[in-house]
């Protein structure tokens, strides 16, 4: 017995030890306290329960039904307190970074959506008190930043320019980091890598040259600025026609295998009806063999 | 136009020893109702059951999300396999002109309409909600296969009805005149189905042109019938599933399944109807050798079925491969393989393993064997879909047939062997005028010193000797 659970013990406490990796989750210093930039009103909460709905409710389920879906590791319900003991930043990285089966949302969603939703997740805490990110905080720069996009035809980029207000005066943004990325069904896609700005403020893109857009070929693209310490939540959103025209076709529009019988192939349906004719046009063709033989033997009958 | 009544069938003087012989077995005695009895108060049991299941849903049975083809779906492969026996004996090997099938070509026939027919029953016991059975003909799409499934076996039901009844006509004739024992309303059945045969030539000649036909139309038909059911799991993407050999595959087994089947009903006929002069021990070898055959090639199936897969070893068919080769199917696989199949293929290399009694026997192990089978075709792929399987119920995880199933899984074969009773009590399991027929040339032929095409008018004792 002594003997068995000498050798049992070590392993009892390594898959503990495991397991507890597992469990906790380690999110950066400087990140855990950082704090939203906006106050949490119910507008912005409204805006969170959308995109939650949206992204988050077919595995968290629905906050304080406990209805999250049987994943491994389970996914918390947010209205507990084991998830509301996070701290604002603690949620807003897990979020952004995900980790095994929960998916990193900072390509899907924006800072700002992202901020959005931990407002929404914050009604299930009664006891919460929002902290916002001093003014002085909001951005290093000190002033208003400025992106605008546009699609330069001749050369087939796309040009950024990032331009500054501060103190009165409209400037470039020089070496700022840029990513631009494009609206997909699921997610969006960065296109290119990010890029810093040059002294006139402009950063370009290859525009992209396969990509399927709608019907005339417009995407919907979005270039954020990255350092949000320094400039806080900068982005704009364009839509440019640089992708290709796509016209989707239905799948059930033309005859196939899994459409509707009315839309059958052809060849189906006259291999089925060919088939199905002959094989009881036979059979008939022997019912009424069978008739003859009948006939004759009631000629025969009359007969004798 | 019809001048005269051809008169060598009835001026054959072996045929009043053959017709006597052939429908001494005919006929309502206390036995058969005994039998029927037996039969009626199982199928009630059975139907209990089935009451139990609509009115509670198919929650009663170990069917789930998961494995929603369980014993049902195998029970109704078996069935249409099993029926497929008819078009092997009358279709294939009456086309090659094999002359010895004659006695037994209507036992093979009485099995494809008892096993066809109830085949499609069997289906509906798979079903939550029958009464939404006709939706299947109003909305049923003509590209699934089983809108295809229900149009072959109905089909093919009724050609093997036809193949059962035409060869009985000239019987009926002989019969009605013979059969002074048998009570009214069957003589007067025998005489509308005798329909005025009258044994002329012109008759004789529609006939052999009508089966000729059928023989043609049964044998694509009957390949249709198993080739669509094997579609029903080929055309889906899954593990174990997923083969381009499964309607080759299906066919060679149902003829496997079908030949065991036949050679117990033979073995039943033979001894209980006193047909040993008929169904004699050269049959027995000879459907010996003809299992043999069909096993061979469904055992080079299995290889392929397997060792394909095997050596690819895609993750999901590795895991299905491992469930049946050492998991938890492990002993019911290697139980049907080697019990079902690899012995009975050794054992019938050796003429002493075709005598009626242990061939039987053989045919026993091979035909249970075949209907395990077909639960290993379908359950263990069914229980490991693709998507994970996280946090469910364990009663979901692995499928575990109920009381209640297994009672609605026999009654098909409770009924399967009502009309068996039914069709060979009634009616002649032998056909008499073949066999006069055979008789004929038999005695034509007799100065020849070995004549091995007209083996049944011979004796059991005689064929015994000829060994
Ligand atoms: C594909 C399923 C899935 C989706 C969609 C999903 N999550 Fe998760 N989430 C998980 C899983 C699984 C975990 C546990 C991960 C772990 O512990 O490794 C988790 C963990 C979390 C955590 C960390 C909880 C804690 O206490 O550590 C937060 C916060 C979170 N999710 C928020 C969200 C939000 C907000 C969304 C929507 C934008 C979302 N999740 C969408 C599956 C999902």
């Amino acid at each position: 017995m002594r003997w068995s659970l000498h050798l049992i013990l070590p392993f009892l406490t390594f898959n503990f030890l495991q397991l507890n990796g597992q469990e906790n989750w380690e999110v950066p210093e400087e990140r855990q306290g950082r704090l939203s930039p906006f106050e949490f009103s119910d507008s912005i909460q409204q805006q969170g329960s959308i995109h939650y709905s949206v992204n988050c409710a077919s595995c968290h389920g629905t906050p304080g039904q406990g209805n999250f879906e049987r994943l491994d590791p389970l996914p918390v319900d947010p209205a507990t307190a084991e998830f509301q003991e996070n701290t604002d930043g603690e949620i807003f990285y897990k979020v952004s970074e995900g980790r095994g089966l929960m998916p990193s949302f900072k390509n899907v969603l924006s800072a700002q959506e992202i901020w959005e939703v931990v407002g929404y997740l914050r009604t299930y805490n009664a006891d919460y008190v929002q902290e916002v990110r001093p003014t002085a905080e909001l951005s290093a720069y000190g002033g208003t930043v400025e992106l605008l996009m546009a699609h330069l035809t001749d050369q087939n980029k796309i040009q950024v320019v990032a331009k500054g207000t501060r103190h009165g005066e409209t400037q470039p943004i020089e070496a700022a980091e840029v990513a631009l990325r494009v609206k997909r069904y699921f997610g969006d896609l960065q296109l290119d890598e990010t890029k810093f700005t040059n002294p006139q403020g402009i950063v370009e893109f290859d525009a992209p040259q396969e990509l399927p857009g709608d019907e005339s070929g417009h995407l919907e693209l979005t270039a954020h600025l990255v350092n949000q310490e320094m400039f806080g939540i900068t982005q704009v959103d364009t839509t440019l026609a640089v992708g290709q025209a796509f016209v989707p076709v239905s799948l059930t529009r033309d005859r196939a295998m899994w459409n509707v019988v009315q839309k059958a192939p052809i060849w189906l349906l006259l291999a089925y009806t060919l088939s199905v004719l002959i094989a009881w046009g036979i059979i008939f063709y022997i019912l009424f063999q069978i008739k003859k033989i009948f006939d004759i033997g009631a000629e025969l009958e009359s007969k004798s | 136009m019809y001048k005269y009544t051809d008169t060598s069938i009835t001026d054959n003087p072996k045929l009043d020893k053959i017709a006597k012989d052939l429908l001494q077995p005919v006929g309502l005695n206390i036995r058969f109702h005994i039998w029927m009895g037996l039969l009626t108060l199982g199928l009630m049991a059975c139907l209990y059951a089935y009451w139990i299941q609509l009115n509670e849903g198919l929650i009663v049975t170990g069917l789930r999300d998961h494995v929603s083809w369980g014993m049902y779906l195998a029970n109704f492969v078996f069935f249409v396999a099993a029926s497929l026996i008819g078009m092997l004996i009358s279709g294939i090997l009456g086309l090659l002109g094999q002359e010895w099938i004659k006695p037994i070509a209507r036992i093979a026939e009485i099995i494809a309409v008892a096993f066809a027919a109830v085949a499609g029953m069997v289906i509906v016991s798979d079903m939550g909600r029958p009464d939404r059975l006709p939706y299947v003909f109003m909305y049923g799409r003509i590209q699934s296969p089983i809108l295809w499934d229900v149009t072959v076996v109905t089909t093919y039901m009724v050609i093997s009805l036809l193949l059962w009844f035409i060869p009985m006509i000239p019987d009926m004739a002989i019969a009605k005149s013979r059969m002074d024992h048998c009570p009214k309303w069957l003589s007067f059945v025998y005489n509308i189905l005798s329909l005025k045969w009258t044994h002329h030539p012109e008759q004789y000649k529609i006939l052999f042109k009508a089966t000729r036909i059928l023989f043609i139309l049964v044998v694509p038909t009957a390949f249709a019938i198993h080739t669509v059911t094997s579609w029903l799991f080929a055309v889906n993407p899954r593990a174990g599933w997923d083969s381009t050999i499964f309607g080759p595959y299906f066919l060679t087994g149902a003829f496997v399944a079908g030949s065991a089947g036949l050679i117990m009903a033979m073995y039943f006929f033979r001894n209980n109807y006193r047909l040993k002069a008929y169904i004699t021990t050269e049959h027995f070898n000879k459907m010996g050798k003809l299992l043999f055959l069909t096993g061979l090639i469904y055992l080079y199936f299995n290889i392929n079925e397997y060792i394909v897969p095997g050596y690819k070893l895609k993750t999901a068919d590795a895991i299905h491969l491992k469930e049946l080769l050492t998991g938890h199917f492990a002993p019911l696989f290697w139980s049907v393989q080697i019990g079902g199949l690899i012995i009975p293929l050794i054992l019938l290399l050796f003429k002493r393993f075709r005598q009626p009694g242990i061939l039987t026997i053989i045919a026993v192990f091979v035909f249970i064997a075949s209907w395990f089978k077909r639960y290993l075709i379908v359950v263990p792929t069914m229980e490991h879909p693709y998507l994970p399987k996280q946090f469910l119920p364990q009663e979901w995880m692995l499928y575990q047939p109920t009381l209640i199933e297994t009672a609605i899984t026999i009654a098909p074969f409770i009924l399967v062997l009502m009309i068996i009773t039914v069709l060979s009590k009634l009616f002649p399991v032998v056909p008499i005028w073949e066999m006069a027929e055979l008789g004929e040339q038999h005695e034509a032929h007799e100065t020849h010193p070995i004549d091995e095409s007209s083996l049944s008018d011979e004796t059991d004792i005689k064929s015994h000797s000829d060994e």
